[in-house]
């Protein structure tokens, strides 16, 4: 313990240090993965080509696209394409693949942090109602509505949003995008699945600050529950909160392929589907390679935020 | 136990009991209206045009028809069967194969362990639904595919549970002496250490058969999973996504019957997870 809190310093630097190592090891996983089901399970050829086309033409279309050469040189040329930040050329626009997701990814982010701040503050909402009220039939009635709102599939939501607020009611756009209104929809589409599992954790972690010792010594001298709720319990739940909230976030990007379908929202979703459909393979690859590169991120943010938040981790050995 | 207390107030104590009935009714019945419809004489794809585009509770058809005049009590009959077959089958194999890998990994250590968790880390970064698109792509959609799809990510969950329970419980004092008397590697893993485990695989499988339903009826939804002659739940809410003005219930119904079969599979899950969580310090 002492060892740790004279050089709490060097604690940081060494945890942020092995995450960093450990974040680049998932993302060159991913790089493998992609590669592989792109490679190995199929060649692109095979696959656009389809049956009408001859011997020759599927040989020349494989090695216009590099699938002439042995596995492994395919591999290094990959990696090392990478690095120069060539993630291969489309085929069915001719432009670079990754330069194709950057453009559509700040769309997708937009819809994806809007989301996750609405689930936050709905699930949050939600959370102190149940604190203040734990164990009411309000309470048991809030989980139950909650749990039936875990199975509901974000496409079937999304259609019945359109089908009551833009067919039925005509207040808001249901495709495309003419300015903020045409936010709300994908935006709720998003949110509201996430509710549930934000809401669960949350409802944990403030349940079980409740239950620590200082909480019962407030109550002893006299504080409202009001007050421990609000100052004290809403504080210490902070960190682990906004931590659970980033993971969900990584989570929401890839529910993004769904909701822009449905609201052809131009964002990373709708262009991985349609590199999908039209197996443009580059694309798919760059596709994958961003989300994970993202997530990462995500979760080495939310780690170092608990470290700065919590003086109490940081005295851990990491 | 207390010889007074009557049989039906006991059960009515249990904790998690009113979720798992609840459920187990509400699956029971789907289950039941699924496989009574493969015995009838009837045909999901069967299509009347001349009875397209009716409403529910017109007509002889209960819950309507679609722009081919497919009957979507039927067809959501038949997606039932769909989709509970695809769960069944991936949750066995995901539970099968994690536990298995889950419990040498913690058992044995050093870097099978390493290469398991990385694995999971790397399942992590990568969301699954991205790994199911990018593998539909190369790979024609079957039942044999979307179960090796679907258990290719399924099992890494119950590994991490099994290795988890395996890693603590092997510390314990009844698996030293387990040891002491002899007990091979082997006995002890499969006759102590993965038994003790149990409870948690059970729990998370009930979940995980929710999630399998969602996952399999996106991915027919997008285009990329079952197609006529399968029928799916997810297929015909993507046939209603044009009709939504005209005909709201072709998609609207399908919906609800996955809602239903997602929502009853994991009130059976957190009725298990009520039960057990009180009841643990006696089981173990």
């Amino acid at each position: 313990m002492t060892f740790a809190d004279r050089r709490g310093g060097s604690v940081v630097t060494r945890f942020v240090l092995t995450r960093l190592l450990q974040s680049v090891v998932v993302v060159f996983g991913a790089v493998v993965i992609s590669f592989l089901l792109t490679n190995v399970i199929g060649r692109p050829a095979d696959v656009i080509g389809g049956p009408q086309m001859t011997a020759e033409e599927r040989a020349a279309l494989n090695a216009q696209l590099g699938y002439d050469k042995p596995l492994p040189a395919r591999f290094v040329q990959y990696v090392g394409g990478m690095f120069r930040g060539d993630f291969g050329i489309s085929y069915r626009t001719s432009s670079d693949a990754m330069g194709e997701v950057m453009t559509a990814l700040p769309n997708t982010l937009i819809l994806a942090i809007l989301a996750i701040v609405l689930a936050s503050a709905l699930a949050l909402v939600l959370t102190i109602f149940s604190a203040r009220h734990r164990e009411s039939r309000a309470d048991r009635g809030l989980r139950r509505t909650i749990g039936a709102l875990q199975g509901m599939p974000e496409f079937w939501l999304g259609l019945m949003l359109i089908l009551i607020f833009s067919a039925n009611l005509q207040l808001l756009p249901s495709f495309g995008f003419y300015g903020l209104s045409s936010l709300i929809l994908p935006v709720l589409t998003l949110a509201l699945p996430t509710v549930p599992t934000l809401y669960r954790v949350f409802r944990g972690q403030m349940l079980d600050v409740l239950g620590n010792d200082f909480v019962e010594a407030m109550r002893a001298r006299g504080l409202s529950e009001r007050l421990i709720v609000y100052r004290h319990a809403l504080r210490n739940m902070v960190g682990p909160g906004v931590n659970f909230a980033a993971l969900q976030l990584g989570y929401l990007i890839s529910n993004c392929v769904i909701v822009e379908t449905i609201f052809s929202w131009p964002g990373i979703g709708n262009l991985l589907i349609s590199a999908v459909l039209t197996r443009d393979f580059a694309v798919v690859q760059a596709t994958i390679i961003m989300v994970a590169a993202f997530y990462v991120l995500l979760n080495l943010i939310a780690d170092i935020f608990i470290l700065i938040s919590d003086p109490r981790v940081r005295t851990v050995k990491a | 136990m207390n010889l007074l207390t009557s049989k039906a107030s006991k059960r009515r104590t249990r904790p998690g009991g009113t979720s798992l009935r609840t459920g187990a009714t509400l699956i029971g019945a789907l289950a039941s209206g699924a496989v009574v419809a493969r015995f009838l004489p009837i045909d999901p794809n069967s299509q009347e045009l001349a009875e397209s585009y009716l409403a529910p509770f017109s007509g002889n058809h209960l819950l309507g028809t679609d722009v081919l005049g497919r009957d979507l009590l039927v067809w959501c009959a038949y997606g039932v069967a769909t989709s509970l077959t695809v769960a069944l089958a991936v949750v066995f194999i995901s539970a099968l194969l994690g536990v298995l890998i889950g419990a040498y990994a913690a058992y044995t250590g050093g870097w099978v362990d390493a290469v398991l968790m990385r694995l999971v880390d790397l399942q992590l970064a990568v969301p699954p639904l991205l790994i199911f698109l990018a593998a539909s792509m190369v790979i024609q959609p079957s039942y044999t595919t979307m179960v090796v799809l679907l258990s290719s990510v399924g099992w890494v969950p119950y590994a991490r549970l099994v290795r988890a329970n395996v890693l603590v419980d092997r510390e314990r004092g009844y698996v030293a002496a387990a040891r002491l008397a002899g007990t091979r590697r082997i006995g002890i893993l499969f006759g102590h250490l993965i038994p003790a485990a149990g409870t948690p695989i059970i729990v998370y499988a009930s979940l995980h058969v929710g999630f399998v339903v969602l996952s399999e009826s996106a991915l027919s939804f997008l285009g990329l999973g079952f197609q006529p002659p399968t029928a799916s739940l997810g297929y015909m809410i993507s046939q209603g996504r044009d009709q939504l003005v005209g005909a709201w219930w072709i998609a609207t119904v399908p919906g609800l019957v996955i809602i239903l079969l997602v929502v009853s599979a994991n009130l059976i899950g957190d009725g298990l997870r009520d039960r057990f969580h009180l009841d643990s310090g006696g089981l173990t």
